[in-house]
């Protein structure tokens, strides 16, 4: 018995897909991944016990690999899907997008370190006492 | 009694069995492998419910014999390319929950003997088609635990940093 499984993509697709509350009705492809559907005149018995399969064998790999290394050919997923939906200009529109929330994150990130607003002595402090409380909670999953 | 002999199994299949019916039982509270698989098997019996809808209407379970003839077609079907790993096993209780699920919805009450039934023969498929497996793979107190738990406590403390994020940008808006 071996114990790697073979690699349901679709699988992770459609998760991917539905993690991210798309809708991709006008795409015939993603379409039929999303919306699973058997055969009318299928063996229920297989369908469901290839699914089963494939949900058991995509647990594993998502255990197994870090979830990053799905990162580089979903996000070349998502540019042919907005490519696909909205054409070139969709895809710079969305490019745009990104950049402007890079913009606002940037500012986000500086009132986090509450520049200008508090003594240094006091963000520190602030700081480990976040630090310290992410500790705790985790120490009390562990110990559950 | 070993974490791969049929009793730990059984006992195992009968603890997942009593969480999909929200059974509560007078005894102690479930042991860390019982509490994983419960919250790994649940999410797999999700994605299956919403995936494969159309599916499981059609299918009749009326008796315990109809769910075992069912279980058994399923799991040989699943298990006959000889690829054997902790989410297939985790998808055979998933599917014992489908299965008893649909024989509460058939038969409108519960029954002890027959959840006791049903948790025998999905005991009793996995012992012997994946008990040699599981033993080789550090048995459910190693094997399954380190695989499952290590993970979900990274996504826990994932979560709690998102929590933390989420009040940030909360906080952000008064600012």
């Amino acid at each position: 018995m071996s114990q790697g499984g073979p690699l349901s993509r679709n699988l992770i697709l459609c998760t991917f897909l539905q993690e991210h509350s798309l809708q991709p009705v006008e795409v015939a492809d993603t379409a039929s991944l999303l919306h699973f559907s058997p055969e009318p005149h299928g063996d229920i018995q297989h369908e469901m016990a290839m699914r089963l399969a494939s949900i058991g064998d995509e647990l594993e790999l998502r255990w197994m690999l870090p979830r990053v290394a799905q990162m580089p050919w979903m996000a070349v997923y998502s540019l042919a899907f907005t490519y696909n939906q909205t054409g070139l200009r969709g895809v710079l529109r969305s490019f745009m997008g990104g950049l402007t929330n890079l913009r606002g994150n940037r500012r986000f990130w500086s009132f986090l370190t509450l520049r200008d607003r508090v003594s240094p002595g006091l963000g520190r402090r602030l700081s480990l006492l976040l630090l310290l409380a992410l500790l705790l909670d985790w120490g009390l999953h562990v110990l559950q | 009694m070993s974490d791969c002999e049929f009793g730990y199994v059984r006992a195992l299949a009968q603890d997942y069995l009593e969480h999909v019916l929200q059974l509560s039982t007078a005894e102690a509270q479930p042991g860390r492998v019982a509490r994983l698989l419960r919250d790994v098997a649940s999410s797999v019996q999700k994605e299956v419910e919403k995936t494969l809808q159309p599916c499981l209407d059609s299918l009749d379970v009326q008796s315990v014999d109809a769910a075992r003839v069912l279980f058994r077609a399923v799991m040989q079907k699943e298990f006959e390319d000889g690829v054997v790993n902790w989410g297939r096993i985790v998808t055979v209780f998933a599917f014992e929950g489908i299965l008893v699920k649909k024989l509460l919805g058939a038969q409108g009450a519960a029954d002890e003997d027959a959840y006791q039934e049903i948790s025998d023969f999905v005991a009793e498929f996995i012992t012997k088609h994946t008990g040699e497996w599981i033993r080789q793979n550090g048995g459910w107190e190693n094997g399954f635990i380190k695989k499952f738990e290590l993970k979900s406590h990274r996504l826990t403390f994932l979560d709690v940093i998102g929590k933390v994020c989420t009040m940030f940008s909360l906080l952000k808006q008064y600012y």
